[in-house]
């Protein structure tokens, strides 16, 4: 028993191993589809032809977004839609997808803000994190935060005002949206915070799962904790809820998220029997952009 | 969506991936010495496998009914995290006529990562009640006429409690005591032993939507795991 408790003090100085890359689940791919992709979405506008834009209006980016950590910079890929010729004065909605696949499957509900308030009323911006999709690299927590920041400083150099941008975060979304809020990389902050279905913490999503109240340390390094964060948030904050989140449970992440920020103004739209990708198809696709426009013209 | 739930998937499996001990006491003196292989059902490339976790185990025959053992687990290892085990497993009952035993084990797990330095502690219970269809378990001597092969099936319930009161971000910990039934078989002779285990983990935890294709034919909640233990038996001297 000796000889196996030395070995184990070891072999546990010596391990290496983590399982963060096990929390993504993005897919590279060769190309963007948009409206021609084929693969699986949560929903589709197919039946929806007043959702349709001209072509003309979306701008296929590819940045460079700098690691903070090992100095290399890797491409990213992201997508304007909007007019570059209007840019500077129209308000920008700085979309953070979730954590599935890449740009193409959440195209549906880019086009769908593209929609808000009247075809391309506002600009949209959406990228893939890297890792995801044609974007360079692996994904990490920190490469979140940076790809934000590019796209962030990409707005910044066509002239986007801090005062005509909102950031908006999907699930994993929330977590760079909203980080980069409470602490800003660059001297572009949005004017507005709209989150979907967030989560706490990584290791509070452990602990669901786990069913014990285990360290985030076990498993990963990552420390996302958008709880935490939205507390030195202070823009004006819209909460769009899944009522029947099965996979986030509602009462110990977005509830939580909501009650934890202290800023100057709040707003909560719960869906009810909505799950966590059904949000807008259970709420009614038009229900959910005027929800939006009303907030963002607020 | 299925953001992080691999991952967190695996913490639950991590947490709760060994079968039981020992159900039935070594006899008094006796040591034995066992490595564990096995977890989760998955689909693998048109196939049902078991996740390779391991765990090796030491146990010592401390008294007639009594034995004490300790478990580490070379998987958690590799990721950092030391997760042993110690505990004893008494029988509580046995029916001469019928063949029929009770144990209990009490077992205290100990997890600390090399990270950030964080410690849990996780008692256990488990409670087991066997049927010794084969030879003679409880009989603690090499008597005359003793088969050489013994083997019983066991059926029980591994409890795992939960001391901490509240989790992350202030929240209160919604459940203190896990349960995970079990269903097993043990054989061999009085040198060497294998038991295999099923076990149903995570009875509440969704298991869809997961990146790691769990194979349960019965439900959209839990996973169920298979454990092969082969044991080496250390006569007493």
């Amino acid at each position: 028993m000796r000889t196996l408790l030395l070995l184990s003090i070891v072999l546990l100085l010596q391990s290496c191993l983590r399982l963060d890359s096990n929390m993504y689940n993005n897919q590279k791919i060769t190309a963007y589809h948009w409206d021609d992709y084929q693969g699986h979405v949560d929903f589709n506008l197919d039946t929806v032809p007043s959702c349709n834009f001209s072509f003309a209006l979306v701008h296929e980016l590819t940045l460079l977004s700098k690691d903070t950590v090992d100095d290399k910079e890797y491409k990213i890929s992201a997508v304007y839609i909007g007019d570059y010729a209007t840019i500077q004065q129209d308000t920008v909605i700085l979309y953070c997808h979730g954590n599935r696949d890449h740009m193409d499957f959440y195209w549906p509900r880019a086009k769908l803000l593209a929609n808000v308030g009247g075809k391309n009323r506002f600009g949209v911006m959406m990228i893939d994190y890297r890792g995801f999709g044609l974007s360079e690299g692996d994904p990490t927590e920190e490469g979140l935060y940076q790809d934000v920041t590019t796209a962030l400083e990409w707005l910044k150099a066509k002239g986007v005002s801090s005062s005509h941008l909102v950031i908006y975060g999907f699930s994993l979304g929330s977590a760079p949206a909203t980080k980069l809020l409470a602490q800003p990389r660059s001297t572009l902050m949005p004017s507005k915070l709209i989150l979907e279905n967030p989560f706490s913490s990584a290791e509070l999503m452990v602990q669901d799962a786990a069913q014990l109240a285990l360290p985030g340390s076990f498993f990963t390094n990552v420390k996302v904790n958008v709880a935490e964060a939205i507390k030195t948030v202070q823009q004006p904050f819209m909460l769009l809820q899944s009522g029947d989140d099965k996979f986030l449970k509602p009462a110990s992440h977005g509830e939580v998220v909501y009650k934890n920020y202290q800023g100057s103004y709040s707003e909560k739209h719960v869906v009810p029997n909505a799950d966590h990708s059904t949000l807008q198809t259970t709420w009614g696709l038009f229900n959910y952009i005027k929800a939006v426009e009303v907030f963002l013209v607020k | 969506m299925r953001i992080f739930y691999c991952f967190a998937f695996l913490v639950l499996l991590l947490a709760s991936c060994a079968p039981s001990r020992y159900v039935v006491p070594l006899k008094k003196k006796e040591q034995s010495l066992s490595i564990n292989l096995g977890g989760p059902l998955i689909n693998f490339h048109n196939l049902v496998i078991p996740v390779p976790f391991t765990s090796i185990n030491y146990a010592y025959g401390w008294k007639k009914n009594t034995t004490v053992f300790g478990a580490v687990h070379p998987t958690a290892l590799a990721y950092g995290v030391g997760q042993m085990e110690l505990g004893l497993v008494r029988r509580v009952h046995y029916f001469e006529g019928s063949k029929i035993g009770i144990s209990v084990s009490p077992v205290l797990n100990l997890m600390l990562d090399r990270w950030e330095w964080n410690l849990r502690v996780y008692p256990q219970v488990d409670v087991n009640v066997y049927w010794n269809f084969l030879g003679d378990l409880a009989r603690h001597c090499d008597c005359p006429g003793d088969k050489k092969t013994t083997a019983y099936v066991y059926l029980g319930l591994t409890n795992w409690f939960e001391l901490n009161k509240t989790r992350a971000n202030n929240q209160a910990q919604p459940n203190n005591w896990l349960l995970a039934p079990q269903v097993g078989i043990n054989m061999g002779t009085a040198s060497w032993k294998y038991s295999l285990e099923v076990k149903y983990m995570g009875l509440f935890t969704n298991n869809n939507d997961v990146v790691v294709s769990y194979f349960n034919p019965i439900s959209t909640t839990g996973a169920i795991g298979a454990y092969f233990t082969v044991y080496k038996i250390f006569a007493a001297k």
